[in-house]
């Protein structure tokens, strides 16, 4: 039952599967984008008089082309659609092209004639943060403060025993879903325009284009699953303007499909920070002092700048109880690109810098890093990182004990080192907030319908971008219901024909499908067994595969059931649950891991490849192991990429990687061969909150394992991201690691 | 030397005809035209995938002759005469192919659009190693990168994949 | 600027050298050649655009082939693919490093592809360090008919892509007592350009003295290069009395490899003095 298959798969492995930059339409455009040469720079004019004599050109859009308002962000809507004066990095559109083909849109693109007086570039948060910097936005280039403060910081560090201070660079990574942004936009018959283009959250895409084109979001549809991935960066609005602006304009679809280098250019990317922290102990070795300031760079606009600062701000002393915590954080804009969600949220970043203090200060006093992490762990009455109550468990233990278990065994198993190489073992363990947290609007809602056809339809706005949302609902509706999948017919990613159920991120996802259910499943039944007693006139009804069934007998099929009668409809909204106390963007559900990892260092190269990779989770029940291990085993490398190989490399705010040649994400050769998870499925008893997301807790405690175990096999302590084989084979060689680690005759180097 | 335009083959616009799935089709393009293109585009046959278009992917890894070739990187004058065979072409009426179904079975997909490649690629190692090892697996899917699954899945599903078909024969 | 669209690029297939040759003559610098375009494609991809001509010379399967000669060298055509190369049963006795440094490069479906002789003419292919260390040669067919030249002459200073020259193979002399010695290290494990490459070539006597000994570094943007001078100065010398520490200070210095954004000049240069320092360590 938990190794179903997911019920999108027998198309994508046979290809059939349409994705939405496959689809074309009758008489269909094709679009480009013109985008900003510059980082920065002034406009003094766009002439697109060559561009229209081009044969096969069918429109071209700029700023003046808007009907509504220019401007587009799902909290602040900072960034132009198309530019008019100033562009604030290299992404930033200036006008867009509707061509017969691809390659005469790519002429066109070439024939726009924009005259840019360039500006000073802001390319690191020191320089924007200059009082003598220009303002790239009216009220400054400071998108964001936050902060927290407990206890009193001073005093608390007086009396420590030991203090590490130190700042951690954590890098600029892609996301890299395999299908680039693209789609086709649609305009109909009746004046409505539909757009199949792959979102996190049809709804807000349709909201943000409405308020860009001036039109009504009743007219808009958003048709936005499935999707090649997304992992947080699909959740912004990317190609969709600019395709719905053309298909108004020419009255034709058209179809945008960015090719890699593009992508790479115009896409969010997860937040560059760099992250101080000080953090002491007592004499037991009880973390009593931790200080942190977040420096992030967040680019050229706001996206969800903010919201990523506060929950790296709240996780600051992630899963550990310090009775005195400082943590100030500022998200600077400069001409860097633009930053945005990424899976993990700030977790990741601020993840690895805390967990690198913890292992600093047990080095430092000598302490073993399962010692001080056992001693210093939450429990489950602990309050939440901010204070605030949350759901009890004792999900950090839990996943301590485990990779603690782990950790020995791997440490104490005397491996054998191949010449010029050295072992080390690592781990990491670290919580993380589901939802919105508080103060955010995080609704979330779904539908059963039992339609005419005999079919149970359940639907929701949630979009299917690859992390398995339809096999999650397919099983939880059939186990909650009772019902085959065959009697199901699930619906998402259309809002012509689904409920709001909020976005698809922040691991919510699995965690609403199973709390609707909980609130959908009452009712529906109640109204099915009702009209199955009353076609019937018969008892102890219940459902099950097929149809209604009493006493372990097959009464009536859910076709009979419906037929020639009105569908029957249970709907439900509600709001992702939230902690009691009133602290602003707070969480309340959290997931927590513990890994293990084991890497090899290569005493000639400096390089680092992991051996070893574990993962344990505590997340609630596992709805679907298939499902739970993907995640996991999937985050985990994709923050090994993150550890050692990931870096969108920017110079003077032109990006240097330009494409997955330079910019590398795992290779089948680069992640252990077999990578291991382990769920804790257990909750307290009274918890009724059912199964988390685990679409990011995967990611978030993998780079500071890694980290650990580098410095069990070398004695280095990174504090750079990715970890880079220069500096790890200076280190090897000014540690005489080098000389001493290997055979008595070491003449090398 | 004079150069005889007809035996040195010149073509502008070029008819390639060629076997795509075991159905002989013909095509007018520019020869230099992205085979790629031409099948997703000329063809409609979409399941062969395009992300990066530098052969640094493998999303759109397809047979040409029984050999895995990256679509992006070949041209259309490429596919004269030539045999080649897509995702579409693995599981003919409507039977999947060992591969297809381990990684049904396995999860060694999330998003799919690696997939149709990486099917590809592990058809193509299977067709000449019964039994591969890590090495020999690690070694035939290099050239194909997967952001979703971590690889795990997709290796179990390789193994998975070479005991069926073992058992099969 | 002009406002209409690029000329569409013309393909010629010709069946022979000779055609191909009168092809170039005609077409000149707006004409080239093409294999398996791997490399080409790409390029266009990244914005160099294709000429308005281009001559494929795969349809002479002449060129692609790999055969033993009399005099006991291995002779390999340029137009046979990687993949060939690297499962070939004759390469696999003769020159098994050869084989492990193809099986470095890029990944199998490209190999399948992309030719020897291409990732030759790419510069800094993979495959020529250990080429250079194993003393190949190369052989074109020029305007002067076949010419052949060292690899070594090549990298340095051939004329003759410039000129319009066919590579048309690549002869590996015989040479079965030697040992040799690959290695490539780029930022990921596989499927990757190289950050630093080095090959070795040594013949080592009974008594432990080097008798012959190649070196080549190579890696990123660096044309691979033989390491002249610390060969000379190896040369003859007992194993053992090798100061290691001297020759790597050497290779370090002799190789000259450049950096980019990616790896520094000193990382790539320590790199490939430990590779090779540590290869001949494990000989003594
Ligand atoms: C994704 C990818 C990854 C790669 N990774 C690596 C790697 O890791 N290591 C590495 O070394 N290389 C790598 N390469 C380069 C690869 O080795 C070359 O693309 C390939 O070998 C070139 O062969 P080809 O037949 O496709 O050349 P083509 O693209 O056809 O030609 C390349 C050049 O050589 C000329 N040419 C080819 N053959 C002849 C001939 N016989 N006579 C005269 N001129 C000729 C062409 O005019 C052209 O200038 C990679 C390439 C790609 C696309």
């Amino acid at each position: 039952m938990k190794r179903n298959r997911r019920p999108d798969g027998k198309e994508k492995v046979t290809g059939a599967l349409k994705y939405l930059t496959d689809l074309s339409f009758p008489n269909m455009l094709y679009g480009k984008i013109a985008r900003s040469p510059f980082p920065h720079a002034r406009i003094l004019s766009i002439s697109t008089e060559k561009a229209r004599q081009l044969p096969g050109v069918q429109a071209i859009v700029t700023h003046e082309d808007i009907p509504g308002l220019n401007g587009f962000g799902i909290v602040t809507p900072d960034q132009p659609v198309l530019c008019k004066d100033i562009v604030r990095y290299v992404g930033d559109a200036v006008a867009a092209v509707a061509a017969d083909s691809i390659d005469i849109a790519k002429r066109a693109i070439e024939l726009i004639d924009v005259q840019y007086e360039p500006l000073p570039v802001l390319d690191s948060t020191e320089k924007a943060l200059d009082p003598s910097a220009p303002f790239l936005h009216p009220d400054g280039n400071v998108l964001h403060r936050a902060g927290f403060q407990k206890g009193d910081i001073e005093e608390a560090f007086s009396k420590c025993r030991a203090v590490i201070e130190e700042t951690y660079h954590v890098p600029r990574q892609l996301h890299a879903y395999m299908e680039t942004e693209g789609g086709v936009i649609v305009p109909e018959k009746n004046g409505t325009l539909t757009v199949y283009v792959g979102t996190q959250h049809g709804f807000k895409d349709r909201f943000q284009l409405a308020r860009i084109l001036g039109m009504p979001e009743s007219d808009i549809r958003i048709v936005s699953s499935p999707m090649g991935g997304s992992f947080g960066g699909k959740d912004e609005l990317n190609i969709q303007p600019y395709g719905a602006l053309l298909a108004l304009a020419t009255g034709r679809p058209v179809k945008i499909h960015q090719t890699r280098q593009e992508s790479m250019r115009s896409s969010i990317k997860r937040h560059p920070m760099a992250i101080t922290m000080k953090t002491g102990v007592d004499e037991a070795g009880k973390l009593i002092a931790h200080q942190t300031v977040i420096v992030a760079d967040t680019g050229a606009y706001s996206t969800l700048g903010p919201a990523i600062l506060d929950f790296a701000v709240e996780h600051a002393a992630g899963p550990y109880i310090i009775p005195a915590v400082h943590t100030q954080g500022i998200s600077v804009f400069t001409n860097n690109g633009v930053s945005g969600e990424f899976r993990g949220f700030g977790g990741n970043q601020i993840t690895f810098a805390l967990e690198g203090q913890i292992d600093r200060l047990a080095a430092a006093i000598g302490m073993d890093g399962l010692e001080i992490r056992r001693l210093n762990l939450r429990r489950e009455q602990d309050a939440g990182p901010l204070g605030q109550r949350i759901a009890e468990t004792n999900g950090a233990l839990d996943v301590f004990e485990s990779a603690a278990a782990l950790y020995r065994e791997k440490k104490s198993a005397s491996l054998q080192e191949r010449p010029w190489k050295k072992i080390g073992t690592g781990m990491a363990v670290t919580m993380h907030g589901g939802g919105l947290g508080f103060g955010r609007m995080d609704p979330a809602g779904g539908r059963l319908t039992l339609k005419g056809n005999g079919k149970i339809e359940i639907s929701f706005g949630f979009e299917e971008a690859g992390q398995g949302i339809l096999a999650v609902i397919e099983t939880i509706t059939t186990e909650q219901l009772g019902c085959a999948k065959e009697d199901l017919s699930i619906v998402i990613g259309d809002t012509a024909v689904v409920p709001s159920s909020g976005s698809t991120t922040a691991s919510r996802g699995t965690s609403m499908v199973w709390h609707s259910l909980q609130r959908l499943k009452k009712p529906f039944i109640a109204q099915l067994l009702k009209r199955a007693s009353l076609l019937t006139g018969k008892e102890r009804l219940s459902l099950g595969e097929g149809g209604i069934w009493s006493d372990g007998e097959f009464l009536l099929s859910y076709k009979d059931l419906a037929c020639g009668q009105a569908e029957i409809v249970a709907e439900t909204e509600f709001d992702f649950p939230v902690s009691p106390d009133p602290i602003d963007s707070a969480h309340f559900l959290y997931t927590y891991s513990g890994v293990v990892v084991q890497v090899e260092a290569d005493l000639l190269t400096g390089k680092i490849k992991v051996t070893d990779l574990h993962q344990t989770v505590s997340a609630g029940p596992m709805v679907n192991e298939m499902g739970f291990v993907g995640q996991i085993e999937g985050g985990g490398v994709m923050a090994l990429g993150y550890t050692l190989l990931e870096d969108v490399v920017m110079k003077d705010s032109q990006y240097v990687t330009e494409n997955l040649d330079t910019y590398l994400i795992p290779g089948i050769m680069d992640v252990p061969f077999q990578l291991s998870v382990e769920p804790i499925e257990a909750l307290p008893e009274q918890d009724h909150f059912g199964p988390r997301g685990v679409g990011e807790i995967g990611t978030v405690a993998v780079a500071p394992a890694i980290a650990s175990a580098i410095y069990d096999a070398l004695g280095l302590q990174v504090n750079q991201l990715p970890v880079h084989p220069e500096t790890v084979l200076k280190s090897i060689e000014e540690r005489g690691v080098f000389h001493g680690g290997q055979s008595s005759n070491s003449g090398a180097s | 030397m004079e150069v005889n335009h007809q035996t040195a083959g010149r073509a502008e616009v070029l008819s390639v005809s060629f076997h795509l799935n075991g159905e002989l089709v013909q095509v007018n393009t520019s020869p230099v035209a992205r085979v790629v293109d031409v099948l997703r585009d000329e063809l409609d046959q979409t399941g062969t995938k395009l992300s990066c278009g530098i052969g640094r992917c493998g999303a759109c890894s397809i047979l040409v002759n029984g050999k895995l070739t990256v679509s992006c990187l070949l041209l259309a004058y490429q596919l004269d005469g030539a045999s080649v065979t897509t995702i579409e072409g693995l599981s003919g009426q409507g039977e999947m192919d060992p591969v297809q179904e381990a990684f049904l079975e396995e999860g060694g997909f999330q998003c799919g659009y690696c997939t149709p490649g990486m099917v590809m690629a592990v058809k193509s190692l299977l067709d000449s190693n019964h039994e591969p090892d890590q090495h020999a697996i690690q070694g035939a899917l290099a050239g194909n990168l997967c952001r979703c699954t971590g690889y795990g899945g997709i290796i179990r599903s390789v193994q998975c994949a070479a005991a069926k078909r073992n058992a099969v024969r | 600027m002009d406002v209409s669209m690029p000329v569409q690029t013309v393909v010629w297939r010709p069946g022979t050298l000779e055609e191909a040759r009168s092809l170039k003559r005609e077409y000149n610098e707006e004409a080239r050649f093409i294999a398996g375009g791997t490399l080409m494609q790409m390029q266009r991809e990244q914005g160099i655009p294709f000429p308005p001509y281009l001559i494929s010379l795969e349809k002479m399967r002449e060129l692609s082939d790999i055969e033993e000669t009399v005099d006991g060298a291995v002779r390999i055509g340029a137009l046979t693919d990687l993949e060939t190369c690297r499962t070939h049963p004759l390469l696999k006795k003769r020159c098994p490093a050869l084989q492990e440094a193809i099986g470095t490069i890029s990944s199998p479906a490209v190999r399948n592809r992309g030719t020897i002789g291409g990732n030759i003419l790419y510069g800094v292919g993979d495959v020529i360090p250990i080429l250079l260390a194993m003393n190949a040669r190369l052989s074109w067919f020029s305007e002067d008919g076949i010419r052949s030249e060292s690899l070594s002459d090549y990298v340095t200073d051939s004329v003759m892509p410039l000129s319009g020259a066919i590579l048309t193979d690549v002869t590996i002399p015989s040479q079965s007592e030697a040992h040799c010695f690959f290695r490539k290290i780029g930022r990921r494990e596989t499927f990757i350009a190289s950050v630093v490459t080095v090959a070795m070539q040594a013949m080592v006597s009974d008594q432990g003295f080097i008798q012959s000994i190649r070196l080549v570094a190579g890696g990123g943007v660096n044309t691979p290069r033989r390491l002249v001078k610390c060969e000379e100065w190896l040369s003859g010398k007992r194993l053992s009395d090798v100061q290691l520490t001297e020759l790597s200070v050497m290779i370090k210095e002799e190789s000259a490899l450049i950096g980019d954004a990616f790896a520094s000049a000193e990382y790539r240069r320590t790199v490939a003095a430990h590779l090779l320092v540590a290869e001949l360590q494990s000989l003594q």
